[in-house]
Order: structure tokens, then sequence, then C-alpha cells
């Protein structure tokens, strides 16, 4: 038998991820710690752990975001290692730091790497120096002419943005020098507006792109190699809806030269453990630009665990309890194609609010080649203060056509009720031409928006099993579903619909 | 468990003829049946079509979830009373499935003087809530009714169980957590007017429904005031100024659909999940026989006998039963089986009791207490057995025994009265006076003290005794025949099961070849009520 | 018996009878038989004028939520037609629903109103009630004048519905 890497480990996070790190600590022997918040008192993740400490109000601040909580937690349990996941203090180099100080080993990479990533501008910089292809852009320039002058440069069309910008405000595209004046003149009320600073900033515009991302992986031992690509081009507002792997983008040459970039990234900053290295693509181009790296184990993470044939979560653990990484990206080859889908409590017909409430009935797809990482069970409660996700559907087959047909049927055979999600919504991506032609950008979902949220119409037979539901016909389901009819009389003639009547030639 | 065999043959000349006999009861049974269910009448019914309201019956069909079964209780009450004009005393009652949960269904009949409260109306209203408070089931009164028969006040007001217990029981049911929920649909007047003040929930649909303790004329007459019944106590007033009743209900379909959506957010029945646990259900099975063949089962005459056996072959799951001290008191057949999936103690006469039949029920009842499992009674009784020996063996006291097991069991009891019930053998099978929770009887059922035959010989005896104190000569053949002619009569009509339910000496008379749907729907009801504490144990006798 | 839904705001209204052993179904149009197969766990078997459907269903109380053929819906149980909870809710007599003084009268007699158009503010224990229209039509008559005070259920202003 293997040496166990840590006898047991604390896990800071909630939901399906937490489940997932639970269940590859469960395969090596390790003992897991998971800590919740009043909300999660029931959550599924609880129920798994080997031991669960509350940790207090549901408020993120008041538990999975409070350091000191977290770090009694450990301290309580015994705990020898902390698994971040994602979300909350998994890309914290201070909490990475207090980990540390605590004797403790924080599953990730080091402090100084997570604070040089977490830096936007700092980390352009150094991937620039690092020779790694960076948007093209120009900062601290005001008049018109610097203006004109910087963006014959990156070459049109030229975002004109707010330095201190974000959220889309005081921002621009330009695509030609005549339209520059008016571009500066309104984004730069709009800036002042919006963040009291007209400072602006030039840079190159791609209208469509794609989002791919590298995998990759460092050890302690000085080794570091890339784990292949995701492609992550459908997103909303920068969320991402449906990632895969591999991307329909990518040629072998652009591959490996997109690899090594990655690579090089992670050594810049003597990466260890799991990260991902985001970039965007011009696919008419093929040039592409680093956008940023996520200092953590993504969510989209199962996508190259099936094509690799990989645990991702084992290694993260078994490469911060000092193992070496004993794997290239030459030892894998990509085999086949894999899809996942997220499921978001939330309703895209109503501009996407979160839904929230009790899960009556939650079915989960199951088959060759389908894999579910869920957070939550019938009778799981999903509450406002958390991220919506309710459960990752990820899909492998041979090739890209297959995945997609196969991701399909999954979704087909998800039952979730109680909230309100988005099923529908990654039914019509799949089923859409441009998703199956592989030509779909990151602007692509948001601009077709109006079309993807399409419901189905109400079929005759959804109304005929809703009036069957009263007429006592349903021996109830659910934990929070209990209704009259489930009875602990399940074979009462009451149930039957026998229209008995004590007359004979009834009415 | 044994399956119990059967020895008849439907080709038997004898087997046809009684078959003949008991179809021909069955059909008189439907035809009275489908008369009662006419109510007052196709010009009454269409004088309340034209003012909008739906009759009755189809009110409860329309609230009945679709398809589901309805026991409908004491359909013939009041037959023949009344100068026959009182068909089901105006009030239809019963058990059905209302979204998917078992309620009683207390509605008038207003094609029926109005739905007025006859004596009889009062009792088989009164007979509903006890059904529903002993099973623990919601209450809807569908009201439309203008409060007592006036003709018949003394009969109908002032003692204990008349109109005013219909608002003890509901307060009480209140109490015990047993929803009461009113729809008027009608006029609902005077003490009336207190079904839906005393409900939980009320309905009350626009235009028809009426509440008011005085209606119009009343009012008139005591203060001199003008007003109609709307403005009086109409569905406007009572949901928006007296508070009155809840919900204002278009019309009688839109107050059924209320109804309906308050059975469904009803909190759940209170069944005693681990009281039904521990009977441990089974899906049912049908009978290995059909239960038609019980018509031709039976004897045609009372003189005649059969195995009583044969009858439970055709009403238990599978056939199957397991038979209890086979071979002691043998006229008294005890044993455990199974209906529609239910476990029952099955008691059922054999035959005329003897002390030891009577020890081994009251031994049989007390494994039942012990095993809290329900108690099903056929009853068909001619009498304790008689004469110097058996008083001398003390059958008074053997028979105690079991009328105090019956007395004091605390499972639900299900009698059905398959032949004679006469005298204190009624008492030992659970008779009326002991409180099953139902009560049925067959079509060829006779209930008296005694049978007609011997109630007419014995008097014709004492007769005799008498003419000869007197020094006269005893009445030859003729003149005894005469005697005995009127006696005969008067036990034949008042022993007749039609008699019987009419005075709700019953539950309702029903076809053999439906016993063992009714068990069954019946025993399912059973289960809505908590366990009672038991009484007592096992103690050989 | 009917049953009531709403989807998205449409309201849906079936018909269901009893047949011996199913039921007969009529929607708008449409009718079928429906044979009920089994139902258990939140799963329904049913057939459909003899086609077998399979559908997940949960329900609480008010809500449906039905799957059926890869698509899950949303239903929502009403108690059919679009009637009032009280009376006069849908009637176009509007009366004041507390004593108090007419403060804006916003449209005149024999004036088209939208459902939803405030027609007058009341204002009352220091609070302004909006006196809306509750449907479409057109103001039958005016009961009241600016600043006039009024009594509780005293009428404010009729509305005749639109034909449709």
């Amino acid at each position: 038998m293997k040496k166990r890497p840590f006898k047991k480990i604390l896990i800071v996070n909630r939901g399906e991820i937490a489940i997932r790190i639970i269940r590859a600590c469960k395969e090596l022997g390790i003992r897991t710690v998971a800590v919740y918040s009043d909300a999660d008192k029931n959550a599924l993740h609880v129920r798994k752990a080997d031991e669960a400490i509350l940790l207090g109000d549901s408020a993120p601040n008041e538990s999975y975001l409070n350091v000191e909580k977290l770090l009694n937690a450990a301290r309580e349990t015994g705990a020898e290692a902390v698994h971040p996941g994602y979300g909350f203090l998994s890309e914290n180099a201070d909490f990475a730091e207090a980990v540390t100080n605590a004797g403790l080993t924080f599953i990730g990479p080091s402090p100084e790497a997570i604070r040089i990533m977490g830096d936007k501008a700092e980390s352009k910089i150094r991937m620039k120096a690092a020779g790694v292809p960076t948007i093209p852009g120009a900062e601290g320039i005001e008049t018109l002419a610097e203006f004109e002058s910087a963006s014959d440069e990156i070459g049109y069309p030229v975002l004109v943005k707010a330095a201190a910008g974000g959220g889309g405000k005081g921002m621009r595209v330009v695509w030609k020098k005549a339209e520059l004046p008016d571009a500066i003149e309104s984004a730069r009320r709009e800036a002042l507006n919006a963040f009291s600073d007209d400072r602006l900033l030039a840079e190159k515009y791609l209208p469509k792109a794609h989002h791919i991302e590298f995998q990759v992986f460092g050890d302690s031992h000085g080794h570091i190699t890339h784990l292949f690509e995701r492609e992550c081009s459908v997103q909303r507002r920068h969320q991402k809806v449906i990632e895969e792997s591999r991307s329909p983008l990518l040629t072998p040459e652009l591959r490996a030269k997109m690899g090594a970039a990655a690579e090089n990234v992670a050594k810049a900053v003597n990466y260890t453990n799991a990260g991902t290295v985001e970039f965007i693509v011009d696919p008419d181009t093929h040039d592409f630009y680093f956008l940023e790296m996520n200092t953590r184990l993504q969510v989209e993470h199962p996508v190259t665990e099936l094509v690799l044939g990989i645990d991702l979560a084992q290694w993260q653990i078994r490469v911060a309890a000092g193992e070496a990484f004993p794997y290239t990206h030459e030892t894998f080859p990509q085999r086949g194609h894999a899809i996942e889908a997220r499921l978001y409590a939330e309703d895209p017909e109503n501009n996407f609010l979160p839904s929230t409430g009790v899960i009556y009935q939650f079915v989960e797809p199951s088959g060759p080649g389908i894999r579910v990482d869920s957070g939550i069970a019938t009778g799981s409660e999903v509450s406002h203060f958390y991220d919506p996700m309710l459960a990752k559907i990820i899909v492998h087959a041979e090739d890209r056509a297959t995945a997609i047909q196969r991701l399909q049927s999954a979704l087909r055979h998800t039952v979730v009720h109680g909230v309100i999600t988005n099923i529908a919504l990654l039914q019509n991506i799949l089923d859409h031409d441009d998703f199956q032609a592989g030509i779909v950008t990151t602007r692509w979902a948001e601009a077709m928006l109006g079309d993807l949220r399409a419901s189905p119409n109400l079929a005759f037979e959804a109304i005929i099993a809703a009036s069957l539901v009263d007429f006592g016909l349903l021996a109830a389901s659910s934990a929070g579903c209990e209704s009259q009819s489930s009875s602990p009389d399940p074979f009462s003639p009451w149930k039957i619909a026998s229209g008995f009547r004590l007359r004979r030639n009834n009415d | 468990m044994n399956v119990l065999p059967t020895s008849i043959n439907p080709n038997d000349p004898k087997f046809k003829e009684n078959a003949a006999h008991h179809r021909s009861l069955a059909d008189e049974l439907h035809s009275h049946l489908v008369e009662a269910k006419e109510g007052g009448g196709a010009k009454y019914r269409r004088r309340q079509e034209e003012q909008g309201k739906l009759f009755v019956r189809e009110r409860i069909a329309r609230l009945l979830d679709p398809g589901a079964p309805f026991l409908e209780l004491s359909s013939l009450a009041a037959k023949d009373m009344y100068n026959g004009a009182a068909a089901g005393a105006g009030l239809v009652t019963g058990i059905g499935r209302v979204s998917g949960r078992e309620v009683m269904i207390v509605a008038n009949d207003a094609t029926i003087k109005g739905g007025s409260y006859y004596p009889l109306t009062v009792k088989k209203h009164l007979r509903a809530q006890q059904i529903a408070e002993e099973n623990h089931l919601p209450c809807l009164y569908l009201v439309d009714s203008g409060g007592a028969f006036l003709p018949l006040q003394a009969e109908v007001f002032p003692d204990e169980n008349h109109f005013g217990r219909i608002f003890y029981n509901q307060a009480r049911m209140s109490a015990k957590g047993i929803p009461q929920i009113a729809a008027v649909m009608g006029s609902c007047t005077a003490g009336g007017a207190y079904v839906p003040a005393m409900s939980d929930e009320a309905i009350i649909v626009k235009d028809t429904g009426t509440i008011f303790l005085g209606g119009p004329p009343l009012v008139k007459a005591a203060t001199g005031e003008d007003v109609t019944a709307e403005e009086l106590g109409g569905a406007d007033v009572h949901t928006r100024q007296s508070g009155v009743a809840d919900h204002f209900a278009e019309d009688d379909d839109h107050a059924i659909q209320l109804l309906r959506d308050i059975v469904e957010t009803l909190p759940p029945a209170k069944q005693d999940a681990s009281y039904i646990r521990d009977l441990g259900l089974l899906p049912p099975e049908e009978p290995l026989y059909l239960p038609e063949e019980i018509y031709g089962v039976l004897p045609s005459t009372f003189r005649e006998t059969y195995d009583v056996r044969e009858i439970i072959a055709r009403l238990v799951d599978g056939s199957k039963f397991r038979e209890f001290k086979a071979r002691y008191g043998t006229t008294l057949v005890t044993g455990f089986a199974r209906i529609w999936g239910y476990p029952v103690g099955i008691i059922a006469n054999n035959g005329i009791l003897f002390g030891e039949s009577a020890s081994k029920g009251a031994h049989f009842i007390e494994l039942c207490e012990q095993r809290s499992i329900p108690l099903v009674f056929l009853q068909n009784i001619t009498g304790f057995m008689v004469g110097k020996d058996y008083e001398a063996g003390g059958i008074a006291k053997e028979g105690a025994k079991m009328v105090h097991a019956v007395a004091n069991t605390s499972v639900p009891k299900l009698t059905v009265v398959i032949g004679g019930s006469f005298g204190a053998g009624n008492y030992a099978m659970s008779g009326r006076g002991y409180l099953p929770r139902f009560l049925w009887m067959w079509p060829n059922a006779r209930i008296s003290v005694m049978g007609g035959e011997q109630a007419a010989n014995v008097l014709l005896t004492v007769k005799q005794g008498q003419r000869v104190r007197e020094g006269k000569e005893e009445l030859n053949i003729e003149e005894a025949d005469a005697f005995k002619a009127p006696i005969l009569e008067k036990y034949e009509t008042e022993g007749n099961p039609y008699y019987s339910t009419a005075r709700l000496w019953d539950d309702g008379v029903i076809d053999p070849a439906d016993t063992r749907e009714v068990l069954g729907l019946a025993l399912s009801v059973t289960l809505n009520a908590p366990k009672e504490e038991k009484g007592f144990g096992v103690f050989r006798m | 018996m009917k049953s009531h839904f709403s989807h998205k705001n449409e309201s849906l209204t079936l018909d269901v009878n009893p047949l011996g052993e199913g039921y007969q179904i009529r929607f708008g149009e449409k009718t079928a038989e429906v044979h009920f197969a089994s139902g258990a766990d939140g799963q329904l078997t049913f057939y459909l004028d003899g086609r077998k459907v399979d559908a997940h269903v949960s329900s609480d109380g008010k809500r449906r939520w039905v799957t059926f053929g890869g698509h899950t819906w949303l239903l929502e149980k009403t108690s059919g037609q679009a009637r009032g909870g009280a009376a006069g809710a849908s009637s176009g007599r509007l009366i004041a629903p507390m004593p108090g003084q007419v403060r804006a009268v916003n449209v005149a007699e024999g004036e088209s109103v939208e459902k939803g158009q405030t027609l007058l503010v009341l204002e009352a224990m220091k609070m302004e009630i909006r006196i809306q229209a509750p449907m479409e039509g057109v103001v039958a008559r005016l009961a009241v004048v600016e600043g006039q005070t009024v009594e509780r259920e005293e009428l404010l202003v009729e509305v005749d519905e639109a034909d449709e």
C-alpha cells in the first residue's frame, strides 16, 4: 500500500468541490474535516466528511472566509494540511501564509506565486519580461496625439478604457482613427462619473476571441509541465458556462506553442501545485495573449482529468506532501473529447437571478462516459448566501460530436425540481450550429442570449402529469416535499381510481 | 398460511337457486340506491339548476379526485319514512378522496324540503361526524339547508343527540385537530348558520350562498326591517364585513376548487406511522374465488346451514386464512387473514353460540388486542344455545366474557351482518351498541331481539298457558297460525335490513359482492386515527 | 373535475372526467384518454392515448415541477379563472377602503384607462392610497371631486370593462 501523504486534511470549502476533494482523500486513505456555516448544516459535504466543524453565521465573512475560525478548526481536529478548493480563500496569499505559519501544509502554490498572479498589472509586466505575449496596450497617455500614435502601434480596433475601470463603464471600442476624439471624450466623462478618475488607457481589442487555458502542474522539486488545454469560450458576463478539451480551435503547432508559453508563465514564478494559465486567442491570426493565471484548481478541472485519465485533486495533495510529479504532457495522449456543463440555480428568463429553495428532486444522469460532480441531493437547500452552481455534468467520448451528443442526452436525463435552473439554456447552446461547429467566441453567448434562453413550449404531457398529482396518485417523493400522499399506507384502495360506488351502474 | 378450500359446485342446482335469489336481492338493493340518488326528483333539481346551483351529487362528484372511490354512508336513511318525502334523509354523507386525502363529506340535498333537517337527517349528520371523529377524517360540509324541519322540531331540537350536537361535535373535533371546513352553497339559516361559523375555514358562494341566524321574514317580523337575503347574509357581506366566511366563491365550481385547495394544504393526516409499520402491510392479493359466488353460497333461508369459511374465502387476500382454535367451539370461526393487504382478525358465526364458542371468541379478541390487529365480525347469529344443561354450564357467564372483550378492545372493529342478528349474539358479535367503526348489512340480513318464528312461538306458548289457566281450550292449528301471522309480519317488517338502514341502525346495506372492497376502504380509513391505548392482555379461559 | 394551472402568466384549464379505469382529459381543443400506471418517488408513469409517458413530478402545494422528455417546467396551481379573491376586486366599482380625503383625481368621466392606471389618490391616516383601474376600460362614473372627504366604502369611481 502506498504511503499516505497526510493523515487528515481540512477542506475549507463547500458544495461540489468540497465533495470532490473528500473523494480524492478517501481514495488516498486520508481522513477529512469539513467546515460549514449555519446555512449548510444539512449540506451534503458535511455528511460526506469524516468530521465537520461549524464555523458560525452563514455570511461568508463569518464562515468560509474567516481565517481565524478556519485555523482554529484545523487545530481543533489535528488536520495536517488545508485544501482551499476554488473561490473563497483559494487565491488569498495571506491565508496561504497564515496556514504555513500555523505549521500546516497549504495545498496549492506558494504565497508568493499567489501574490504575484493576484496583481494583474504586476503579473502582466512579469510575463512580458518572460517573453510571454500579452495584450498590446499603452498606459499613462493623455493627449489625442498620444492616443493616436499608440493606436497606430497597437493596430485597430482599439479599446479605450478607464484605467480604474471595471464593469464595462468608461469603455469604448474604436474601429478607426477618426472615431478616437469622440471615444476619448465620452469614455473620460463616464470614467470620471463612475470612478472619480478620468485616466484612460488603450488596449488591443479582439472582437472575437477564444478563451483557451492551459492546465499546469509543478512540484517542489522544480519540475513544471503543462497538461494541455481547455477551451472555455462559452461565457456569460465572464462566467464560464461550458468548457471542453480539446479546443476545437487549436492546431498541434499552436497547442505546442501555447503549452510552452504556459510552462514559461509557471516557471517565471517557480510555480508549484495545480494552476491554470488563461489566454485569449484570435481565431483568424492564431495570435494568443496571456490573460491571467489562476493559482488553484479550476472548476472545469474534470475536463482535463477525463481526457488525460489523471486525478488532479489527488496529485495536488501528493505534491503538497512533497512527492515529485512524475509526468510531463508527453506522458499523456489527449484521449477523445470531454465537455463540462455547469448547472446553475438561476433563471435565464429573469435576468439570471439566482433561484433559491429546497431541492425536491435531484436525479443525476448516469451511464458510460458521464460524470457528475454535484454538491446537492434531494432535500438540499439552495440559499442565497453562496454561489448558485449546483453541479457539473461532464462527459467523455471518442470525439467532439459524440461528446456533444452524450452531454445532450445527459442533460435530458437530469432532473432538478425546487429551483429554476439553466438546463434549457445549456441545451440550447449544445443544440446551436455555432457551438457544434466549434466557432464560438467569448462574446457569442451574450450576443445570442435572445435565442439561447428560449424555453421549450409546455408539453401536454407535462400538464397532465401536473394534474395527476392532485389526484393523490403520486406516492410522494422526497424530504422537504412531504405531502398528503406520502402516506405510510402504500396499498390503500383509496389510491386506486376505481370509481367505486356502493351503487351499481355508476353515474 | 392455509388456503381455504371450497366445496361448492357452481353447476349445482341448489347453488344456482341460491345465486338467483341473492342476486335478485342485490338487484333490489341497487334499484333502491338508484332511486335514492335522485334526491327530491327532477322538478326540484331543475329549480336548483335555474338558481345556478349544482345538484348535491354533482357537487360531490366534482369535489372528489377523479375516479376516486366514494364510500357513501346510510344512502337509504329515512327510506319509506316521512311519507317517503326524504330520500336519504335529505343529506348525502360519505368518505371520499379529495386532493389525495380521505375526508368525510356531509352535503345537504336542497331538493328535499330545501335541505331541512328531519330527525333522521340529524342522526345521519351526527353519525357521519362520529365516524369522522373516530377515524380522524377532515370534515367537508357542503351546506345548503334551511335548518330544522319545523313540524318535527320536538324530535330535532331539544335532546342530547339532536341539532345542537352537530356544533358540539365540530368544536370537539376542531380541538382534536380534525379540520372542519364548510362551503355555503345555498341557504344556511338559523342553527344551520353555525355550521360555517363553527368551521375552521368557510367558503361562501356569490348570490346563492347566504348565512343568517334569522332570515328576511323573521327580521321583518321582529324589527320591521325590509332586507333581501343577499343584503342580510350574502357572500359579499360575510367575506368583507362580518368575517363569518373566509373565502368568496364565484359559483359552485369555484367553491369546490377552493375546498380542494384547502384540503391540499392541510397538514398531513396524523397517521400513526409506527402503528401502521408494525401492522406490516403487504400488497393486496385477490381472493382465489370470485366474490360473486357468495350469492350461491348463501342459502335462501336461515334454516339451512352452510360453512362460513366459504364466505371468508371470498373476502380475504389469496383466500388465505390462519384459523385459531379450529377444533374448539366450532360454531364460531376465528382466525387471521388479510384484506387488501391489511391484517385482520376475523370472527364469524358458524351456527348457534355455545359456551365454548363464546370463550374462544373472547380469547381471540384478546389476541388481536395484544397484536393491535383490527377485527372483522361476520355476524350470522340466531342466538346462544338454550336449555337446562347450558344454563347450568354457565353459558351466560361465557357469553359475558366475549361481550366484555368486545366492549373493551381498543382495536378498530368492523361489523358486517351477513345473516341473522338475533338476541344476545348481536352483543357478542359487535352490534351497533358496541361501537364498531362501521356496521353494514347484507340485503338478506335480519335484525331483531329474536327470530320472528321464535318470537311467534314464544308468544303462542305464553298465550296457550294463559288460556289453560283461564280454563279455555288451547288454540287449534288454524287459530294458532292466525295468532302468529301478525307477529311474524311485524318481525319480518321490523327485522328487514331496509327498516334498519332507514333508521340508521347501520351504516348502509351493501351488496355482498362489494364486501371485500368496502372492508378494504374502511380498514384504510381506520388507519387515519392514532392507535388507542391497549385495554388488556391475553388470559386463557 | 377541473384542474387549473398557470405557466408564465398563461392560464391553463384541464377538464378531467373519470372513465371506467382511467380519465378522459380535455384541454382546449385536445381530448385524450389517460391511464395511470404507477407513481412513486416523484416518478409518474401513465398512458396517454395508449402511449407510455414517463415524467418526474414534484409538488409543494402551489407549485408543480414537471420533467418530461428532457425538459422541466414550473406550473403554478390556481383556483381557476382570473377570479378575484374578494368581492369587488375584479369589479369596476371602486370604493374607499377607509375614510379619507381625495387628494387627486387623475381621470375624467368617459376617459379610457389602462389596467393598473392610478385613477385617483386618497389620503387617509397619513397614508396615500392609489385607487387603480382593475382592468382596461372606460371611466363610467366619477363620484368624487378633489378635496372631498369620503366615508369608508363610499363609491369613488366606476370603470366599465373594455369590450374584448
